[in-house]
């Protein structure tokens, strides 16, 4: 188990530096974003008062209703938002495939030293799987951290008449892609990340396959890719016989069939077929 | 365990985070934090009269951000997400009336149009759709025997399948000798830029057993006018067993509303009298009794009709809200007992918004409450003029 938990370590450690500036990144940019919308919701204001020739905020308020941060982040789908967050995604997508290649890399790859290990290699496959698992939920922790800093923050940058209390989940709600990586429901939380995890599970069995066989692995790797995928849309092109909830449970228990098989065979490459 | 922690820091830090996450995301307070502390006070009579001491209402938190939020005596009650099994039969059919009516007949939605209109009584269930498929216009019909489970489905074609007219599903019930009647709205192009419809009510009845129509007519027909629709009124996704259903449809040169008969087909003008300036606000029928309410401002008036004859069951009743402080007051629901009232006034200095029931012979209130605040004035001010009543006590 202490041999886990090291090569956890060791493959957190090497994603702490990217960990932090995307942490960094998000959170400037978004602070950054709260602060352009705030000048934005107060010149607007100043403007439909100066035309409407409106004497108060309060006047402005019964007209027009007044402006939250979730409402400007909506109705801008704010780019101050999605963009970081895009941002750490792309690099999370390219890093699911470093974590395997960078190790095999040169003459004397620190792939052999890690498979020489005396324990079980299901540790290392295991520590690749957890590493990047805990950065994405600590950059979900870092984003709920910072959503409530950033609508206080425009807040106070607003004169006290014009600040707007409100449930933080509109917040989320306010952005369909927010709300896809935060689902308010545990239910669709689970389902999102579940196929999501499985997903990862796919591709690391693709990378394996590919370092098993080489390009004949390659082939297979995208065949089967391609395979789980084509299973995994069944339950989405049937008709409208089966209800919504039939569907969405046959998709988690295929999801769930595929993540496992995956599982499986890439312990099994990793234990039986890899070559450095 | 601090030295597994002090050597393993910067994972311990990462899982750290992951539970600070799990906290953020299952904490309650995503949902409250930013509420106003608005709640229902009881003001007269014993809340234990009440079977659902609860209102639901629309809350404009900001510019673009209205929520929709029950109230009850401890505060605000927010709607949960739809599960995936809530998500498949909402919004056309709530999972309250898929348990009620459904419940061990699940396979009977399967495949049915969300537009479609369904029937259920003790023995059968029913499922009328009208479609336009290749030129005509036919009406989809499934019938569900309860006791046998046998399930017959089939389509039948309307008498006119001019592609310039239209048809719709209206409502649907069972005839005493076990055929299907279908009320559909037919409506017919009457110029060539497709402007201008005349319409009429067609009743349809289906024998199960031949799978045809077996009779076809027009209970009622006419032309509409700017906000003035013919037709039933309060229709609804899925029909009980109703004697009587409520239409409205110009009655010699003036509108006016009749009582129609599902057995027999009969049609019956109802005897409300109409001034001109009231706004109806609730026409609800239950068996052979229409409940009506119209308000003129601050006061509601309400008066049943028998449906067998049109005719008024009970003297009018008055109640008049400005004594509680209201401009605008409406009755949203009725029983044999009593009635379910609104009222309410945004322009007090502290807004009114108060729900009452009465009872339905003396127009006495038996139960009171309304919509307070808590916080500084302005605090109190505001969350009570953000607020709108949308339903009244359950009865």
């Amino acid at each position: 188990m202490m041999t886990f938990w090291k090569l956890l370590n060791l493959e957190v450690k090497r994603l702490v530096i990217p960990f932090v500036i995307m942490a960094i990144m998000v959170a400037a940019v978004q602070m950054y974003g709260a602060h352009a919308m705030a000048r934005h919701t107060e010149n607007e204001a100043k403007e439909i008062m100066a035309r409407e020739k409106l004497a108060t905020v309060q006047q402005l308020e019964e007209l027009h209703g007044l402006a939250s941060y979730a409402d400007v982040i909506r109705i801008n789908q704010s780019p101050w938002i999605i963009l970081p967050i895009g941002l750490c995604i792309a690099f999370l997508l390219f890093y699911l495939f470093f974590v395997w290649y960078r190790d095999f890399i040169g003459k004397h790859s620190f792939m052999s030293r890690l498979l020489m290990v005396p324990a079980s290699r299901h540790h290392i496959y295991f520590a690749k799987l957890f590493a990047p698992l805990l950065v994405i939920f600590a950059l979900l922790a870092v984003q709920l951290l910072v959503l409530p800093v950033e609508n206080r923050y425009y807040n106070s940058l607003l004169p006290d008449e014009m600040r707007v209390e409100y449930p933080l989940n509109y917040l989320i709600s306010a952005i369909p892609f927010l709300r896809k990586l935060i689902p308010l429901s545990a239910e669709q939380f689970a389902f999102n990340y579940g196929m999501g995890i499985a997903a990862v599970i796919v591709l690391y069995t693709g990378v394996l396959l590919e370092r098993s066989f080489r390009l004949l692995g390659l082939f297979g790797a995208i065949v089967y890719a391609v395979a789980a995928v084509y299973i995994a849309t069944i339950p989405l092109g049937l008709g409208d016989h089966w209800f919504f909830y039939e569907k969405a449970r046959l998709l988690a228990g295929i999801i769930s069939v595929i993540g496992a098989l995956s599982l499986w065979l890439s312990l099994y490459l990793l234990k039986r077929k890899i070559t450095v | 365990m601090s030295r597994a922690i002090a050597k393993y820091w910067i994972t311990s830090v990462m899982v750290g985070l992951v539970i600070v996450f799990a906290f953020l995301y299952v904490r309650p307070g995503w949902e409250t934090k930013g509420d106003p502390k608005l709640r229902l006070a009881t003001l007269e009579g014993d809340p234990k009269a009440v079977a659902n001491l609860s209102v639901w209402g629309t809350y404009r938190y900001s510019r673009d951000f209205n929520s929709r939020i029950g109230l009850d005596v401890d505060g605000i009650i927010h709607e949960k997400e739809p599960t995936l099994y809530e998500q498949t039969f909402e919004p056309w059919l709530s999972a309250k009336t898929v348990k009620n009516m459904f419940d061990g007949n699940l396979d009977f939605l399967r495949g049915k149009k969300n537009y479609g209109t369904f029937y259920s009584d003790d023995e059968m269930l029913a499922y009328a759709n009208t479609e336009h498929v290749n030129d005509d216009w036919v009406l989809q019909i499934s019938v569900l025997d309860k006791d046998t489970k046998q399930q017959s489905d089939f389509e039948v074609q309307y008498p006119d399948s001019n592609t310039r007219n239209y048809w719709f599903t209206d409502a649907l019930q069972r005839a005493a000798n076990g055929d299907i009647i279908v009320l559909s709205t037919h409506s017919v192009n009457v110029d060539a830029e497709e402007t201008r419809h005349d319409k009429e009510l067609v009743r349809l009845q289906i024998d199960t057993g031949k799978k045809a129509i077996s009779s076809v007519t027009t209970v009622i027909a006419g032309r509409e006018e700017d906000k003035k629709q013919l037709g039933l009124l309060r229709n609804t996704k899925v029909y009980n067993p109703m004697p009587y259903m409520l239409i409205s449809a110009p009655m010699n040169g003036k509108w006016g509303y009749y009582s129609y008969q599902t057995a027999t087909g009969k049609l019956s003008p109802i005897s409300i009298v109409k001034a001109g300036t009231e706004i109806p606000t609730m026409f609800d029928v239950a068996d052979d009794r229409l409940d009506y309410a119209y308000t003129d401002g601050s006061r509601i008036h309400l008066q049943s009709f028998d449906l067998a004859t049109g005719q008024p069951e009970s003297e009018e009743i008055l109640i008049d809200t400005s004594q509680w402080n209201a401009v605008s007051a409406r009755a949203v629901a009725a029983n044999p007992k009593a009635f379910s009232i609104i009222y309410e006034n945004k322009k007090a200095d502290d807004p009114i918004a108060g729900v009452a029931i009465v009872d339905r012979k003396t127009g006495k209130v038996i139960y009171r409450a309304e919509v307070q605040a808590d916080g500084t004035e302005q605090e109190r001010q505001e969350a009570l003029r953000k607020f709108d009543l949308v339903s009244g006590l359950a009865l």
